[in-house]
């Protein structure tokens, strides 16, 4: 059985057609090479001079490396030595390099032992530490709950980070700043759900003149219980108003009257008089005016202002010298107008009983609390809520109703405890702690279900989904498959791309990145199509079933006009991104993102390290080791001043051993990217020299420009296997552990040889024992 | 829930005025005897951390004893006597002992716990108790809040944060227990919301209780259902839920010491303005001090970015980012650079200084109750060197004699000056992490 041989590409045609059947015995077809054979030749010749014998250079011993049978340490051990020989990090610079043919025989014996070792091992699913929702979940979760747009943003502290992905459980931790936040997002959640306008009932807000304030002071004073005004001026307070809508302004008042004309007054909002009427009225038949309009949401200030004062002091009738306006108090009611019931609150009252009974007066609290808590609770806890537990949530409505509150209000405060609970915002999973013994235990149906609904929607699962899950039908493979094809054709699964790929790019970034702005004017526009335009492109071969290698070579892209022309691109027509053709190859494709180009730029100028290190880590599953101690970076001032220069210094990677082992793949790769400045737009020129995009990968190939990059970064399946990574990541919640690596990698292999699709990839990864199962104990 | 109580508090109480020196101090008033000998203030700390080490011939005073400026700290020549300059301690935890690159991770990581961060990507992160948050165990509890963290960057957005170290190392100084980090407010407008009240909100004061009645009501359940979980999880899960258990606890505990109401404070007008990176250290500095004043709380953390921050300084006319202008390789004109980034932070100390000195407590100024500590994790950034660390003293809280330069042996630890604070915090713990002693 031949394999195809890294690094070069010929080596596809080459692929013979055995391997598409699944894994093949080590040893057991006398033409496929064997580790024992090939395998053990490969380390004789070029490893254990080094690394064997009495002292092994680095502790690493390869001479007893043996693979029948195959321990997980060997396995482990060979997967670690297959990146190493494959990246040409070893044999090490100044050792012969392995002919093409005996690299090609090793590899091909390496990876049928690898996969042979994975069907012989035992599974070992681990265990993931209990996730608490990240920001982003937060916000989908409760949209999906209670069909609400709430967007927690930057009111949340940040989640940290671990290996580069937010929803990692041992590292998402609770503070009591958060838990404030969460508390704080639960109330005003509850009161954008809960509708409590009832039109025939308006909300009465008013102000008794004691507490009103008189502008200017001279101009009267607050005597009992009115406030008299005797010159013109205005008493004013202010309320705070739940929406934008029509309200009454009603005011009590009466005129002391005195002159030709009735006392005049004015009703006044944010010091702006709305509406003049006159107050014929005197302290025996007071009167209450009021008028109707329409105000804006929030703190608002309103006044009644007396306009026409009058002072005669010498009208013989003392009691017509002196014209004066008194306010007894003021208020606002409303909104008035009708809206209608909001979706939340309708999806959160729909199993309300009132609805169909006939004289809802009579239902007791808790007969019409109980099916709507049991349902809310269900679906926000992602599990069947017990009875226990719904009768505590309906213990807190009986207790608001008994002070007076109305029952809508009390399912307010039981979304609150809902929504802070610890079942909301972790993501439990009941049962797999209770396992004794050493198989791994299935995850409770719920569980997966949960599992599978954040991973493809960073969401809750939906009533199919829990719908399976609580009739145990995910335990079947076949139909945890064909759940993840519904789910993934879902719009939901949009989350895929604005939270997975979003992160694996690394573009979260691209939120706080600031370029120069001397250099790169004009840069905040495009933030946001930056982030769209790798969303949308994750999306389209996502829905459309493209091979996933397009993610790196794909001939479209989507742009909105000023993405356009930073790609020096004609002007797209329609609005916001639109689809477009690249017919050039310039662009396309992950690496040709501007986006992605630019977090992985320096303020001022391109980093190619940060641009090589950015494709070992995020394409060619070859993350660097971190640089030996005392490694500096560059010397900013000279590298600025001459694109030349940028390279010459870098020569300095090559110059010591122990930097070069990395280096001279990550700058190769780097500088074939030299063609897009800092915000990846594309230049011919850098500091007055001509840009040079060419690089030489360690096997001495020479590339050119992101188009010559692209075949290098197809070969060896080291895509597949990055991204299938990346999703094991992102779904289970931890790195891989070597025995996840070694099933990551017989994964990899088993996937078909010709177009793999994205689809393909979530399958795989949500079909893993590691996915589906919890080892038990701890 | 903080700005539920706070507009309580507005309801009651004159609306003082922030910017200004018309506020009144709450501590005095609400506990000071009447005619009683004047009470001082209690004692406060803040710490101020500056990422990526200092340039340090422009940060070190040429001579030891009375102090002389080094070109660095000259925007503080106003607060001279009120300084005090440390030299030759060292965080031994920041160092890489075996575990190779990722010194800025451990520069966070390692800056108040002295600990020697775990090196992880992220399954098990572990540094130690920071010293902020022992003494918030000890007096934190007499105020609102135990602590304040704050700080001018968000966590990073994206990729692995330093050489294989989580992230939590290089985003958060303040660390509650060695596996969890305090994450830090970022945004000015939320930091007000959260200790006096929504600036945008009028109160009234029906509304509140009700909020605060159905707060109380919603925490005790989730207190509850967070127990009942306690005994049904193994180890890791439950150190996730002990960690919601204990914020719920404290939650509930602000709400009931929260019934004391202070007073109330008006924003400062950049608040309402909003402000890019060059106005946000002393719009925090502002109500830091305010929070100080109010007594909201009497410890804090600030960073002024994240460890390892690169950040691009435009407007002082250096838009490479700090990180990697760090690495200068002692070349001129990258630390005269680096040399503008530190005296623009010593700046926006000083203008802390300056409010801590003109608010006024008990007839003395704020300033004379608070340790101010002021340091880098690293000293030169290039080197990565975790000893000679710049570190500076401020305010008259410790009680020592300010306006000095001292050296002290090499190998000093940095925990020292920690087992300092305790005791002048009247924390009864002689030691803290690798101390050998205390320090003044």
């Amino acid at each position: 059985m031949r394999r195809r041989l890294p690094w070069l590409l010929l080596a596809c045609a080459l692929l013979a057609a055995p391997c598409l059947g699944g894994p093949q015995p080590a040893g057991g077809d006398a033409a496929a090479p064997s580790f024992a054979v090939e395998g053990k030749a490969f380390l004789a010749r070029h490893c254990t001079a080094c690394h064997g014998g009495t002292a092994p250079e680095a502790g690493l011993a390869l001479d007893g490396l043996a693979l029948e049978p195959p321990t997980l340490r060997s396995a482990a051990q060979l997967l670690d030595l297959r990146k190493r020989v494959v990246a040409r990090e070893m044999p090490p610079l100044g050792s012969p390099a392995p002919e093409p043919a005996e690299l090609a025989a090793f590899l091909a014996a390496t990876d049928a032992a690898l996969v042979a070792a994975d069907a012989a091992l035992a599974p070992d699913p681990g265990r993931v530490t209990v996730r608490r929702l990240s920001r982003f979940e937060y916000g989908r979760t409760v949209k999906h709950l209670l069909d609400l747009d709430y967007e927690p943003g930057a009111s949340f502290p940040a989640d940290d980070l671990s290996y580069g992905f937010d929803n990692i459980g041992a590292s998402l931790s609770m503070s009591p700043l958060l838990l404030e936040k969460y508390a704080d997002a639960a109330a005003e959640i509850a009161a954008r759900a809960v509708w409590l306008e009832d039109p025939s009932r308006p909300p009465v807000r008013r102000l008794e003149a004691e507490g009103l304030e008189i502008a200017p002071e001279r101009a009267g004073a607050v005597r009992g219980e009115g406030a008299g005004l005797h010159s013109n001026g205005t008493v004013s307070g202010t309320v705070r108003l739940p929406r934008e809508g029509e309200y009454l302004l009603r005011a009590r008042v009466f005129g002391q009257q005195a002159g030709p004309d009735p006392a005049r007054m004015a009703f006044v909002v944010d010091g702006r008089n709305v509406r003049s009427v006159d107050v014929p009225e005197t302290a025996e038949s007071i009167a209450v005016k009021e008028w109707r309009l329409v105000l804006g949401a929030g703190v608002r200030s309103v006044g009644v202002a007396f306009l026409n004062d009058w002072w005669r002091p010498d009208e013989p009738d003392p009691a017509r010298r002196d014209r004066n306006l008194v306010v007894d108090w003021l208020e606002v009611v409303g909104p008035v107008d009708a809206r209608p019931v909001p979706a939340a609150h309708q999806r959160l009252f729909a199993r309300d009983p009132a609805a169909k009974a006939k004289d809802p007066s009579k239902l007791a609290v808790k007969a019409r609390a109980e099916p709507i808590l049991k349902d809310l609770a269900s679906r926000a806890w992602r599990r069947p809520a017990t009875g226990e537990e719904v009768k505590r949530l309906v213990a807190l409505v009986e207790a608001e109703v008994a002070r007076g509150a109305r029952l809508e209000e009390g399912v307010g405060l039981a979304l609150q405890a809902v929504l802070v609970s610890p079942h909301f915002l972790f993501r439990l999973e009941p049962g797999a702690a209770t396992g004794a013994g050493g198989t791994p235990r299935d995850l409770d149906g719920h569980a997966l279900a949960t599992r599978l609904s954040y991973f493809l929607w960073s969401s809750l699962p939906d009533e199919a989904l829990a719908t399976l899950a609580a009739r145990g039908r995910l335990a079947d493979l076949a139909t945890l498959q064909a759940e993840v094809r519904r789910m993934l054709a879902d719009p939901r699964a949009r989350a895929l791309s604005e939270n997975f790929a979003v992160q694996w790019l690394e573009l979260r970034r691209l939120s706080t990145f600031v370029p120069d702005p001397a250099r790169h004017p004009g840069f905040e526009a495009l933030r946001e199509p930056m982030r769209q335009e790798a969303e949308l492109l994750f999306e389209a071969v996502l829905r459309e079933r493209r091979d996933v290698h397009e993610l790196l070579d794909a001939r479209f892209t989507f742009a909105d006009a000023a993405l356009a022309a930073h790609y020096g691109l004609p002007t797209p027509a329609g609005d916001g991104l639109v689809r477009v053709d690249l017919p050039d190859g310039q662009r396309g494709g992950v690496l040709g993102l501007a986006g992605v180009l630019a977090v992985t730029s320096n303020p001022t100028r391109t980093s190619p390290v940060k641009r090589g290190k950015w494709v070992l880590q995020n394409v060619l599953d070859a993350p660097p080791r971190p640089p030996p101690p005392g490694a500096d970076s560059l010397d900013e001032a000279r590298v600025t001043a001459s694109a030349r220069s940028l390279r010459e210094s870098m020569e300095v990677h090559r110059a010591r051993a122990d930097c070069a082992s990395c280096h001279v793949r990550m700058d190769a790769l780097g500088f074939a990217l030299e063609r897009y400045d800092a915000v990846g737009r594309v230049r011919t020129e850098d500091g007055g020299q001509p840009v040079d995009t060419r690089g030489t990968l360690p096997d001495g190939r020479e590339v050119d420009g992101l188009a010559s990059l692209r075949g290098a970064l197809r070969e060896d399946r080291a895509f597949l296997r990055c991204l299938c990574g990346k999703l094991f990541t992102f779904a289970v919640g931890r790195a891989p552990e070597p025995r996840d690596a070694l099933a990551l990698f017989a994964l990899v292999e088993r996937l078909p040889r010709e177009k793999v699709t994205l689809e393909d990839l979530v399958l795989a990864v949500a079909g893993m024992e590691a996915f589906r199962k919890r080892s038990p104990g701890e | 829930m903080a700005q539920v109580l706070r507009r309580l508090a507005l309801s009651r109480r004159a609306l003082l005025r922030g910017g200004g020196a018309l506020l009144a101090l709450p501590w005095l008033e609400s506990m000071r005897p009447a005619l009683a000998a004047p009470a001082r203030g209690p004692l406060r700390l803040a710490v101020v951390f500056a990422p990526n080490g200092q340039r340090m011939d422009a940060w070190t005073p040429a001579s030891e004893g009375a102090l002389a400026l080094s070109p660095t700290l000259e925007p503080l020549e106003r607060h001279r006597k009120r300084l005090l300059v440390l030299s030759g301690l060292t965080i031994d935890g920041g160092r890489a002992h075996g575990d190779g690159p990722g010194d800025h991770a451990r520069e966070g990581g390692s800056f108040l716990t002295c600990a020697h961060p775990r090196k992880t990507g992220g399954a098990d992160i572990k540094a130690g108790v920071s010293i902020d948050q022992l003494l918030a165990q000890h007096v934190g509890g007499a105020t609102a809040f135990p602590s304040l963290e704050l700080g001018i960057e968000p966590g990073a957005a994206g990729g692995v944060c330093d050489s294989g170290y989580a992230c939590a190392y290089s985003n958060n100084i303040s660390w509650r227990t060695e596996s969890q980090p305090m994450p830090k407010e970022t945004s000015p407008r939320a930091l007000f919301a959260r200790l006096f009240g929504d600036p945008d909100e009028a109160a009234d004061a029906q509304a509140l209780e009700r909020a605060r009645a159905s707060r109380r009501s919603v925490l005790d359940l989730a207190r509850e259902e967070a127990k009942r979980l306690l005994s049904r999880v193994g180890p890791a899960d439950r150190r996730k839920l002990d960690e919601y258990f204990t914020a719920v606890r404290e939650v509930e505990g602000r709400l009931a010491r929260e019934q004391a109401s202070g007073p109330a404070v008006a924003p400062p007008e950049a608040l309402k303005a909003g402000v890019g990176l060059r106005e946000r250290p002393a719009l925090f500095f502002e109500l830091l001090a305010l929070a100080f004043a109010t007594d909201r709380t009497r410890l804090a953390t600030f960073m002024l970015g994240n460890a390892g921050s690169n950040i691009g300084y435009g407007f002082l006319g250096v838009p490479e980012g700090h990180h990697d202008l760090s690495h200068h390789g002692n070349e001129e004109a990258k630390l005269e650079k680096i040399g503008r980034i530190n005296r623009w932070h010593a700046e926006q100390l000083g203008g802390f200084l300056d409010r801590l000195a003109a608010l006024q407590e008990g007839g003395e100024p704020l300033l004379e109750r608070t340790i101010v500590l002021y340091a880098s994790a690293l000293a030169d950034g290039n080197a990565h060197a975790h000893h000679d660390l710049p570190v500076l003293l401020a305010g008259g809280g410790g009680g020592w004699t300010m306006g000095r330069h001292l050296r002290f042996p090499r190998e000093t630890p940095m925990a020292n000056l920690y087992v300092s604070f305790l005791e002048r915090l009247g924390v009864p713990q002689r030691s803290f992490a690798d101390s050998t002693g205390t320090l003044l």
